[in-house]
Order: structure tokens, then C-alpha cells, then sequence
């Protein structure tokens, strides 16, 4: 299994041995900015899982550069987004590599949180296709060759059905 | 409706669909309000992902700490315990058993060496022949015997020093602290000091030991150096 499938299937092993090897070079790499300590392991952590994200949503697949230089890229680009935020002064914009994505949530969104709150409660099936279609961002037919699914149309209903009964766990809140 | 949506997510609307999809937005409020649901939808799913995936993270985070406290721990330990002996070392002052055996050595026979080939086998050189092959048992009781023949100070004091030998410090004690060697070889009363302060230490009665080493370290005698010596460590 290569690298990445490791990572996409989240094996903690392959996830802690990448975290642990880059860490520290990550952290002195990060501290020529003018970010606070504690600023900077956040930091590695988010360009961490935006490297797992991005990997999951098949984004890293036949790409060749090691993954400590899309890890590097990726916290690169998220100090300067965080200091474009602190500071007033002029920062440059650094951009994600080729093909990345990191979208922002809106974390004083209430409706989020309250939505992230019922997607615990909902069924497996439901999870995992609303998982593989919002956050993996696979088309349906994609999906269908994923589950056990006999059509498109009833992969597609209950997908609605999945988003209905979320709709009612939220209107109960 | 819901066809649009699923092409917008897919990145598929085609030219045409996506002014639609955009017109739709603006005049059609239930089609609006199933977009921005969804969207939401999908970021409280990336949100609970990505939460999930931090935890793990922190989690190595946390299991590096507790690494790192145990090494820190068990390093402190080997610290305190290396610390401690050298402590000890320092401060505490052997026992006076463990003084015993680094300074007691068996006293020399000067009085009868064994020739070999030597016929003559009366009472005075078996005795120094026990002596001498570390026999020291049949020693105390020939040089016992030989002592109540003979006026001369060595039968004694040889007995006391084969009773050191086979561990009877008492005996020593006995034999030594009633007699003194002063018609004699002066070496004999000097060596019989000597060896009675070590017969005390091994009986753990070290004032005793302390006071006759003291008189040794005072004195010209062959001891004086080792009394001295010994006198600092007890």
C-alpha cells in the first residue's frame, strides 16, 4: 500500500510517523516568522490535516513531490493567511501548491455546529454517502461503484432522504 | 431542482446550466434555501473531519509529552539514585566489619620459617607449620598447647591472630587484652595492639578500637602509618 492510501484510510501508524518526522523541521521552518509559539504547532497541526483532506478528496493522487514539500506548502500558505489577519501591514499572499484546496469554514456559523451535532446521530449509510459527496467530493457515479447501490436513481433518493432526516434533527433543535 | 445542485457540487453544470443555476438562486427562495442547506451541510462535515483528524493529532501530541515525562522521570531517578550512592560514599563511613577486612592482613611467621626437608617436628614448628599452610584452626590449638611450655611471648601471640584468622575475635580480645609483650620483641606489643583495635572492630566494638588505634597513631611503631590511616576513615 503506498504512502497515501495510508494516509487516506487514516492508518495511525503512517499518520504519526509523517507528523512526528516533520514536526520539528516544520516548527523551525515556521519560526522566522513573527508568529506566536503556541501559533505555530497550531499551525503544522492544520496543514496537517489539510494534507490528509486533500489527500482523502483524491487531490494528491499522481502527484510526485514529497509530501513534506505539499506539507510545507500548505503551512506556508496558512502562516501568511494568519498573519495577513494580525497584522495591518502589508503581507504578501502565498498561494496553496497546484490543485490544493483548504476551504475556510465559518466557524460562527451556528447552523454548522448544530448540523456537525446531527451528523453524529445519523445512520452509517447515511454518513458515508454524505460523506463521500460533500466532504470527498466524488460524484455520484463514483459513489455508486463504492456502495452497494443497484441505480443511480436510488443512490440519488436516498442521498435526498439522508439530507431530509437531517433537516428534521435540525428543526428539533 | 435537486439535479442542478448535485451538477453544482459535482462541478458539472455546463454553461447554460450554471446561468440557470444562478437565476434560480436569485428568484426561486425554496431553491436558495436547499443550496445554502447544503453547503452547510458540507461544511459541518468538513468541520467534523477535520476535528476528527486534529484529535489524532493531538493525540501523538500527548502521547509525546507522556514520552517525553517518563524519560524525564527516569531520568530524575537515575540522577537521585547516582547522587544518593555518591552521597553515601561520601558521608558514611565503611562499617568497622568492612574496616576489618581492608586492613587486617595475617601477621607473618618470623619466628620458626619451615625448612623443607626439616625432621625435627617438635610442638613449636608444627604449630608454625599449621600456621603457615593457613591451617589456622589446628594452629590456635597447637600454639595453645605450645604457650604452656614456653615463657616467650610469640605462642601467644600467634594464638591470638590464628583466632582472628578463624573468625573468634573474642578469643583475640581475651588473649591479647591480659597480656603485653614487653619482655620481648618491642614489635610483638606493638602488632598486639594492633591486631587487638582490629579484633574490637570485628566485633563491632569500635570506642574500644578507636582508642587503642589512636595510642598506635601517637607513637613511633611499624603501625603508625596504617593507624593514622585508619583512625581518618573509622
Amino acid at each position: 500500500m503506498t504512502e497515501i492510501e495510508n494516509l487516506k484510510r487514516r492508518d495511525g501508524k503512517t499518520l504519526e510517523r509523517i507528523y512526528t518526522s516533520y514536526r520539528s523541521g516544520f516548527l523551525l521552518f515556521a519560526s522566522k516568522y513573527n508568529l506566536a509559539q503556541e501559533d505555530i504547532l497550531d499551525v503544522y497541526q492544520d496543514a496537517f490535516v489539510a494534507l490528509i483532506e486533500n489527500a482523502e478528496k483524491g487531490k494528491l493522487d499522481g502527484l510526485n513531490a514529497e509530501l513534506k514539500t505539499y506539507l510545507f506548502s500548505i503551512g506556508k500558505y496558512m502562516i501568511f493567511a494568519k498573519l495577513r489577519k494580525s497584522k495591518t501591514d502589508f503581507v504578501e499572499i502565498e498561494t496553496l501548491p497546484d490543485g490544493l484546496e483548504w476551504p475556510e469554514i465559518d466557524e460562527n456559523d451556528h447552523q454548522i455546529s448544530l448540523l456537525e451535532n446531527s451528523l453524529k446521530k445519523l445512520g452509517d449509510q447515511c454518513y458515508k454517502i454524505l460523506r463521500l459527496f460533500y466532504y470527498e467530493e466524488k460524484k455520484l457515479d463514483e459513489i455508486m461503484e463504492l456502495l452497494p447501490y443497484q441505480s443511480k436513481d436510488v443512490l440519488k433518493s436516498q442521498k435526498a432522504r439522508c439530507l431530509k432526516h437531517l433537516k428534521e434533527m435540525l428543526s428539533k433543535n | 431542482m435537486e439535479e442542478l445542485i448535485i451538477k453544482y457540487f459535482e462541478k458539472k453544470l455546463t454553461d447554460t446550466e450554471l446561468e440557470d443555476f444562478e437565476k434560480k438562486l436569485k428568484t426561486d427562495s425554496h431553491f436558495h434555501a436547499e443550496f445554502e442547506f447544503q453547503k452547510s451541510v458540507q461544511s459541518a462535515l468538513r468541520s467534523k473531519e477535520r476535528s476528527e483528524i486534529k484529535n489524532l493529532l493531538v493525540g501523538f501530541e500527548k502521547q509525546k509529552k507522556q514520552n517525553n515525562w517518563w524519560m524525564f522521570a527516569a531520568a530524575a531517578v537515575v540522577v537521585i539514585l547516582g547522587g544518593w550512592v555518591v552521597f553515601l560514599q561520601f558521608l558514611s563511613k565503611p562499617n568497622p566489619s568492612e574496616l576489618y577486612l581492608s586492613y587486617y592482613q595475617t601477621y607473618p611467621n618470623v619466628i620458626a620459617p619451615n625448612v623443607r626437608g626439616e625432621s625435627q617436628e617438635n610442638l613449636k614448628t608444627k604449630a608454625f607449620m599449621a600456621y603457615d599452610s593457613g591451617d589456622y584452626e589446628m594452629a590456635t590449638q597447637l600454639f595453645g598447647e605450645l604457650k604452656t611450655q614456653i615463657s616467650e611471648d610469640y605462642a601467644v601471640f600467634y594464638e591470638g591472630v590464628s583466632y582472628l584468622e578463624v573468625n573468634r575475635p573474642k578469643k583475640t580480645i581475651a588473649l591479647f587484652e591480659n597480656k603485653k609483650f614487653t619482655n620481648s620483641n618491642a614489635q610483638f606489643e606493638d602488632y598486639r595492639k594492633w591486631y587487638l583495635a582490629l579484633a574490637y572492630l570485628k566485633t563491632d566494638k569500635k570506642e574500644q578500637a578507636v582508642e587503642i588505634i589512636k595510642g598506635l597513631s601517637i607513637t613511633e611503631n611499624p603501625q603508625k602509618e596504617q593507624a593514622l590511616k585508619l583512625l581518618d576513615e573509622i
